[in-house]
């Protein structure tokens, strides 16, 4: 085992740094780092949720911008579906449901028209927070006083054993998708055709299909990261999720996730969420004005990518 | 020359289409009443004009700037800061905002070609830093142009009207009227488009993609910083959250005058025509007593439908360029 074949892993680097943060925060923080760390693994995990999906479509060659905006629509649907008294059961199947259309949508516009994925959904991000401006009417939609306690809320929302449930739900949809991308053949395939589309469609692999069913899923995480989010605030906002999109792209690429598709796995990607979050909590608990976490944000991003690109011997370049 | 290649054949088919269908619509629904609107609604479209004309040509050379709407926002920031804290007056200011500005996209360019990061996460990290940065220097509020320049000459020129337009409107319509000629007809026009169509191609004839990108790059950069100082100017005061989303903005109305993602093809007045286009969409919303929220479903409807449109047109019509 040398010392490259450790550093040559795409997620090295977001390994160091998450690391490297934590160790700092803790000695510059205190008591008061160790204290806040249920409520940034509750943080990591709403934003992983999405990320998970993201960077399945990162992997498979395309973008999705509209995330941030499904989000925040499928989890006020899903709102104002238990305000108009359906069950909370029932609102969630539908919710879903609209998220998984829309992700059809995405894909069967990017791979019936060969469109850029980039753009469609650069559409669809303006669409949907139009939507969500135009429905919420500006005000902020709250969980009718009923159904807060209602036990389908309490599973996605609520706590069990000190957690968070959203930290359990986020694990076992980390353990699922990665499983899903290491092990069965669905996951070869999306490597495959973010790898070399023209390959893949000679050796027989069905490349809109499985396009397609990677934008159903990413649209779905964002839509059920945004309803667990929803069931623990119990509340949606017409601001809520702005710029996602950015956040969940930027920690994917830091997670070691190729941008152009073909490489990179989900832990890696959520570990550039921890990364990401870890700084922006550190600033928080140490007084730094906040304005201060943007600046870090682009610059770890920009140079840790900058990084690889400068040592590509030392690591994956990228 | 075949009538329906004429009307259909170029890239601007689908912008030109557009703009004449919702002027129509406009001007026909409100009565003649959104004409008068016209002059406010180039107004409107001059900054974001300025940028989408930089954002064009880096289109067309194959790479995409994400921190424009930052960049807008942080030169005019420190265009009032230089005519605060050095005191030198407006038009050296000026200079040193622009120099600025080219600074940015120079590290832009050099970080994306030199260090092979791709484009998007370059100004993507330059949007943050930029904002956050402007955040920071005007504490989340404003900044205004201080007292003594406010008499300026020069600010009073660019606050000025001329046959009832803005002086940045005819800015706009120079500086399109200059690159639209730069693109067509020298030297740099022309690797740009090759570095964009095909960059090994132009490698291969001694043109260097590294060199004419790292100008692209400063020219759009260049650009968003331009329009950030005359709109400082011009409205008196920038803020905080000045320029947010302007870098998709820019890119959707680049889409709709007939830039690609890919680059290789490429307009300048597609691009300032599509700006107009969706500026007088929001000044006609309004004055129909729609909500806002309309206008940012709309602009994300129309640009889906025209990458529809024109990919359906381009199959039937073989058109490129």
């Amino acid at each position: 085992m040398s010392v490259s074949s450790f550093t040559s892993k795409l997620e090295t680097i977001s390994l160091l740094a998450t690391c490297g943060l934590f160790l700092f925060f803790w000695a510059m923080v205190g008591e008061g780092w160790i204290a806040n760390l249920p409520s940034l693994l509750r943080d990591i995990s709403w934003l992983g949720i999405v990320t998970i999906g993201t960077a399945m479509v990162i992997v498979s060659g395309e973008f999705d911008l509209s995330v941030g905006s499904v989000y925040a629509f499928v989890s006020m649907v899903f709102l104002m579906l238990t305000q108009a008294a359906v069950p909370p059961v029932l609102s969630f199947v539908l919710a879903m449901a609209l998220a998984a259309v829309i992700g059809g949508l995405n894909g069967f516009l990017v791979w019936r028209f060969k469109l850029p994925s980039l753009l469609v959904t650069l559409g669809f991000l303006f669409f949907y927070r139009g939507m969500v401006e135009w429905v919420t009417g500006g005000f902020t939609l709250v969980t009718p006083e009923a159904l807060q306690s209602h036990w389908f809320m309490l599973a996605l929302g609520g706590k069990s054993f000190g957690l968070h449930n959203a930290i359990l739900i986020c694990g076992a949809l980390l353990a699922a998708f990665t499983f899903i991308m290491a092990k069965t053949r669905y996951g070869s395939h999306v490597y495959a055709v973010g790898g070399d589309v023209n390959a893949a469609t000679a050796t027989g692999v069905a490349v809109g299909g499985v396009k397609a069913k990677t934008f159903v899923i990413g649209s779905m995480l964002a839509g059920f990261a945004g309803i667990v989010t929803a069931a623990s605030l119990a509340s949606v906002s017409t601001t809520t999720a702005t710029n996602m999109e950015f956040e969940a792209i930027a920690a994917t690429v830091i997670g070691g996730v190729l941008l152009l598709g073909g490489a990179g796995t989900v832990w890696g990607a959520l570990l550039g969420v921890a990364t990401l979050l870890s700084l922006k909590h550190g600033l928080i608990l140490m007084g730094i004005n906040i304005f201060a976490y943007q600046i870090m944000l682009g610059a770890v991003l920009v140079g840790l990518v900058a990084v690889r690109g400068a040592f590509p011997r030392l690591f994956a370049a990228g | 020359m075949d009538l329906k290649r004429l009307l259909f054949g170029r890239i601007e088919a689908g912008v030109v289409i557009g703009a004449v269908l919702i002027a129509t619509f406009f001007a026909v629904s409100t009565g003649g009443l959104w004409l008068n609107s016209i002059p406010h609604v180039l107004r409107v479209a001059a900054g974001v004009g300025i940028i989408a004309i930089g954002q064009a040509i880096l289109m067309s050379s194959g790479e995409v700037d994400l921190s424009v709407g930052s960049v807008f926002a942080i030169v005019g920031v420190a265009f009032v800061w230089f005519m605060d804290e050095l005191a030198v007056g407006v038009l050296p200011s000026m200079v040193l905002a622009m120099l600025f500005a080219c600074l940015i996209g120079l590290v832009n360019g050099v970080v994306t070609t030199r260090f092979r990061v791709p484009s998007m996460i370059v100004t993507l990290g330059g949007l943050f830093i930029y904002r956050g940065i402007t955040y920071y220097l005007t504490q989340g509020f404003s900044v205004s142009l201080p007292r003594e320049y406010r008499k300026d000459e020069l600010v009073l020129f660019l606050k000025d009207k001329f046959w009832g337009l803005n002086t940045t409107v005819f800015i706009l319509a120079i500086l399109t009227i200059l690159f639209v000629f730069i693109l067509a007809k020298t030297r740099f026009g022309s690797h740009v488009l090759a570095v964009g169509g095909n960059s090994d191609a132009a490698l291969a004839n001694g043109v260097s993609p590294t060199r004419t990108k790292i100008k692209a790059f400063v020219l759009c950069s260049g650009l968003a910083g331009l329009a950030g100082i005359l709109v400082t100017c011009q409205e008196g005061s920038v803020y905080a959250t000045s320029g947010v989303k302007m870098e998709l903005e820019t890119i959707a109305a680049a889409v709709i005058g007939g830039c690609t993602l890919r680059g290789g093809i490429g307009s300048i007045w597609g691009p300032v025509l599509g700006v107009i286009v969706l500026s007088s969409l929001k000044g006609g919303l309004m004055m129909m007593g729609a909500p806002t929220s309309w206008y940012i479903a709309l602009v994300g409807a129309i640009l889906i439908a025209f990458l529809i449109f024109s990919r359906l047109l381009n199959s039937r019509m073989g058109a490129i360029a």
